[in-house]
């Protein structure tokens, strides 16, 4: 992947916002992709956790939002248990995840309207619930 | 003895089978699991951001609840649930401004109700799964007094899935990498244990409802671990996990190509079988992939194997 950096790209504003919402340090990850490796969604994300993280701290914002990866994740937290640096991934991700819906800029919007009514009448409410939560506002 | 019970939306609307042995079995061993009146939804995930303090609320909501009713503890049988609530404990515990404002939410909301309102502070009521009631107050080594019928060479995989074990500093329920709760439990009502690698990898969770087929993936490579690993049945704790894992059987048969169905059971099920519970009670008839034939095989329950 070709970047472009810039130093007053490098944790900018959006970094700052990133960093408030989940209570992270973003450079306290060190890039081992331990995250990554151990996420079980990590196969159908065109962008791995970390890096997302990456990303982030060098300002391509753009590509980060773009990237499928805060709509596959499922919030399991098998990366923060995973970090050896103690970050907790899933609140960044939710974190961006949250940027990104505040904007209502999305497709990935995911609400009652866009459910099946078989899944309405036949999925679990902890499931139908938790996601309407994550993935609307 | 009488435990408060916070059943939670699933268990009376989706999963009947998993509340009716859950409560069956408890019957069993001598626990009353008292539901809580006038419940409310926990919110059902956890909100991972410092600002939202609102989503805090509604679980809180829950555990005043609970302790205006006298109890110290709250029995959940829902990993969602039990996440939820016992995270919410947490946050309100080490996080003061948290306390704080989810504290003047719930006093304006019960004085309207006209009940006297104390300030929560995140440690009055404790939150349980009915796994951990039944390892502390019963102790799995003395299940064996309440055993009507042993499962007897039954192949079980248990699976536990994420919302009881992660994060672990929070929920200190078992190793988050190799959890033993259930495999204890089953060992002691007789059946083989499987150990399978994928026992802690999420199934997909709520990412089947609007990317199913991603989610699939992840469902599917959790059968056909256990299966390589000569499973009969897998145990399940959450509805959620049942639901990835039953239901979708034959979309993976159709994408992954043919295997034997495998049948996905509730630990209470299988528990409330062992306890003597009339099968009647353990709702084997409302799964996607049929428990029965394999529980006739094994002269369980009095269906008759195909």
């Amino acid at each position: 992947m070709r970047l472009k950096i810039s130093s007053d790209r490098i944790l900018g504003n959006f970094a700052r916002r990133v960093e408030e919402l989940s209570g992270q340090t973003l450079l306290t990850c060190y890039q081992c992709g331990n995250c990554s490796a151990s996420c079980p969604m990590g196969f159908a994300m065109d962008v791995l956790p970390h890096q997302i993280v990456r990303l982030i701290h060098l300002g391509q914002v753009e590509k980060a939002l773009k990237a499928n990866t805060i709509w596959m994740c499922a919030s399991c937290i098998t990366c923060t248990v995973s970090c050896p640096r103690g970050v907790d991934i899933a609140r960044i991700l939710e974190a961006i995840r949250f940027l990104v819906l505040k904007e209502r800029k999305v497709a990935d919007f995911y609400g009652p309207v866009e459910t099946s009514e078989e899944l309405l009448q036949k999925a679990p409410l902890e499931g139908l619930t938790g996601i309407f939560r994550k993935f609307s506002v | 003895m009488k435990i408060p019970y916070y059943p939670g939306c699933t268990m009376v609307e989706r999963a009947k089978n998993y509340n009716t042995s859950g409560l069956a079995a408890a019957k069993a061993l001598g626990i009353e699991l008292e539901e809580l009146p006038k419940w409310t939804c926990c919110g059902a995930t956890f909100p991972l951001t410092f600002d939202r303090i609102g989503g805090l609320t509604s679980p809180a909501r829950v555990l005043v609840r609970a302790r205006m009713e006298g109890g110290e503890e709250l029995v959940t049988l829902c990993p969602f649930c039990y996440n939820t609530l016992k995270r919410v404990n947490y946050a309100i515990m080490n996080n003061p401004e948290a306390q704080r404002r989810i504290n003047t939410y719930l006093k304006d909301d019960f004085e309207i109700e006209g009940s006297p309102y104390e300030n929560y502070a995140g440690e009055e009521v404790k939150v349980l799964h009915l796994l951990e009631v039944i390892r502390d107050k019963i102790g799995f080594s003395s299940l064996i007094d309440y055993l009507k019928r042993e499962l007897k060479g039954l192949k079980v995989a248990c699976y536990y899935g994420c919302m009881l074990l992660r994060p672990e500093k929070e929920l200190n329920f078992d190793d988050t990498d190799n959890p033993t709760m259930m495999d204890e439990l089953f060992a002691t009502l007789g059946c083989d244990i499987i150990d399978f690698p994928h026992k802690v990898e999420c199934c997909g969770s709520y990412i089947s409802l609007n990317n199913p087929e991603a989610a699939l993936q992840s469902s599917y490579d959790i059968i056909s671990s256990a299966q390589r690993f000569g499973a009969d049945v897998i145990a399940v704790t959450c509805s959620l996990c049942a639901f990835n894992l039953d239901e979708r059987q034959g979309a993976m048969m159709e994408k992954f190509g043919p295997f034997t169905p495998m049948p996905i059971l509730y630990f209470t099920q299988l528990l409330a079988l062992a306890l003597g519970v009339p099968e009647g009670q353990c709702g084997f008839q409302l799964h996607a992939v049929d428990p029965r034939p394999l529980l006739g095989s094994y002269k369980l329950i009095s269906v008759e194997a195909k």
